[in-house]
């Protein structure tokens, strides 16, 4: 992709994120308000309904949600993107993989913020700062190429088969409940841990856990896991978007 | 080396429609069309509706790509015209006119030097701040017409907008089109509107269901088409 079009997925990322906060009467509050909520209802069920969990409990829950909101908002919002620019695509050339590029961006931009008062929190609250943070970069960057190449891939597929959408849907909220976010991998029987281990967002949020909480570093082999996998995909994606580039502006009519 | 920019031989584009209980259907919006485009021609496209300009037109936008057929271009960049590309209502007519222009080709920094005429030309500098989507559908057209008449690509395509906005944007936009059409400029030219065809365009082809039927001189093709629609008329008409 070329330098100019990184630079309108820039502009346009930003561009929506100024579009969204028009449209409400708060803001750009709501980029603080609405995770604040959305952690708030998980707070209630699990923390105090539930009464779950330990001293740490409050706050591996919080990782867990704020690292599988990037992941979720992105992916979600990618499914339909091809379609949802239509208009755009019939008029003008453009390479398909800038619209899921602009969802992962724009959600990027606001999971940047929440991360902060995550650290934040952290350590006013929780564990505290460690020099085991310094790992973070490894770990954003981890998170980018697994949440950026599922989404390129469900961009990739939907406009062929509109239908695959539902089935994409029901698959992220199996997912969420599969990929530890208000568990850690200590609470999952033995017998079938190792299944929990292929997933590559499990990890990912107990890796996060591992460096933000447990004062650890991350496990290198989950990484290249991660990475690993997350390539492949990004590679097939990409392979698709780029063989139908052309063909897609048929589709969606 | 030949002066065709765009050369098209028996193109042709299949849209399948699918469904799993209904089976799967062709149809060949384009079925074989051959043209040529040289640099600096107007080439008008004529037809009845449904034959394929629009299609076609795309085909040299190379925003689809033919079934069959080939194309021979040279490195060129061609686009085109459209009214609003990628406008986000919540924004204004500055941010606006930024995306159109970064997606129609243009840097962030050509776009942004050229934001003041365009905004001069469109006449909205009094609502430059306000979000496009309260401007009137007018106002939207004059701002995406005004936006393209910056940008200069190889090939213009234009599919029916000769003109945009109330009377007076009218004339001004379409003289401003006709400017371009006269110059040296390379156009391909959709309408229906037989005069402005006759008076704007060297060259002219004539798509009938998806084939190129004539292509040659604009008065001989347009007469040809015009004896075509004749006898389909007196055909009905019996």
């Amino acid at each position: 992709m070329s330098s100019h079009y990184l630079g309108f997925i820039w502009y346009r990322s930003l561009a929506q994120l100024r579009s969204e906060s028009a449209r409400t009467y708060l803001g750009y509050l709501w980029w603080i308000l609405e995770p604040l909520l959305y952690l708030m209802v998980f707070y209630i069920v699990f923390a105090l309904v539930l009464n779950r969990g330990d001293e740490n409990y409050v706050q591996e829950l919080l990782v867990g949600l704020v690292v599988w909101k990037w992941f979720d908002s992105s992916v979600r919002a990618s499914m339909d993107v091809i379609h949802q620019n239509a208009a755009l695509i019939d008029k003008v050339y453009i390479p398909k993989i800038v619209f899921p590029s602009v969802s992962v961006l724009s959600n990027g931009i606001k999971f940047g913020l929440v991360l902060a008062l995550l650290l934040l929190y952290s350590i006013l609250f929780g564990s505290g700062a460690s020099m085991h943070w310094l790992a973070l970069p490894l770990l954003l960057f981890m998170q980018f190429l697994l949440v950026y190449s599922v989404s390129c891939l469900v961009a990739a597929i939907t406009p062929f088969l509109p239908d695959i959408k539902m089935i994409f849907d029901k698959l992220m909220t199996l997912l969420f409940f599969l990929s530890g976010i208000f568990y850690t991998a200590e609470s999952i029987p033995e017998s079938i841990r190792g299944y929990f281990l292929l997933n590559p967002a499990f990890l990912l949020i107990e890796n996060y856990r591992d460096v933000l909480i447990h004062h650890q570093w991350p496990s290198i082999s989950a990484a290249a896991y991660i990475c690993l996998l997350s390539s492949i995909v990004l590679t097939i994606a990409i392979i698709i978007l780029r063989r139908f580039d052309r063909i897609y502006p048929r589709l969606i009519y | 080396m030949s002066n065709a920019l765009i050369e098209l031989r028996d193109v042709g584009v299949c849209y399948r429609s699918r469904n799993l209980f209904g089976g799967t259907r062709e149809f060949w919006a384009l079925n074989k069309v051959s043209l040529t485009l040289n640099r600096g021609d107007t080439l008008g496209v004529i037809g009845r509706n449904g034959v394929g300009k629009s299609t076609l037109l795309k085909i040299l936008a190379d925003i689809i790509r033919p079934d069959r057929g080939t194309i021979e271009t040279q490195d060129c960049r061609s686009t085109l015209l459209s009214l609003r590309v990628g406008f986000l209502n919540h924004l204004d007519a500055r941010e606006n006119a930024i995306m159109a222009g970064m997606l129609l080709g243009l840097s962030r920094k050509e776009i942004e030097s050229k934001l003041d005429a365009i905004l001069d030309f469109a006449e909205l500098q009094e609502f430059v701040n306000v979000p496009i989507g309260t401007y009137s559908t007018g106002m939207v057209a004059r701002l995406g017409f005004s936006i393209a008449m910056q940008i200069d690509p190889d090939i213009l395509l234009i599919d029916e907008i000769l003109a945009v906005g109330d009377e007076n944007f009218r004339q001004k936009s379409s003289q401003a089109l006709r400017q371009r059409m006269q110059s040296d400029k390379t156009v391909v030219l959709v309408a229906h509107n037989e005069q402005v065809i006759r008076q704007l365009c060297n060259q002219v082809v004539w798509i009938e269901d998806g084939q190129t039927m004539a292509s040659g001189q604009a008065d001989t093709v347009i007469d040809a088409y015009n004896s075509f629609l004749a006898e389909k008329q007196a055909v009905n008409a019996s």
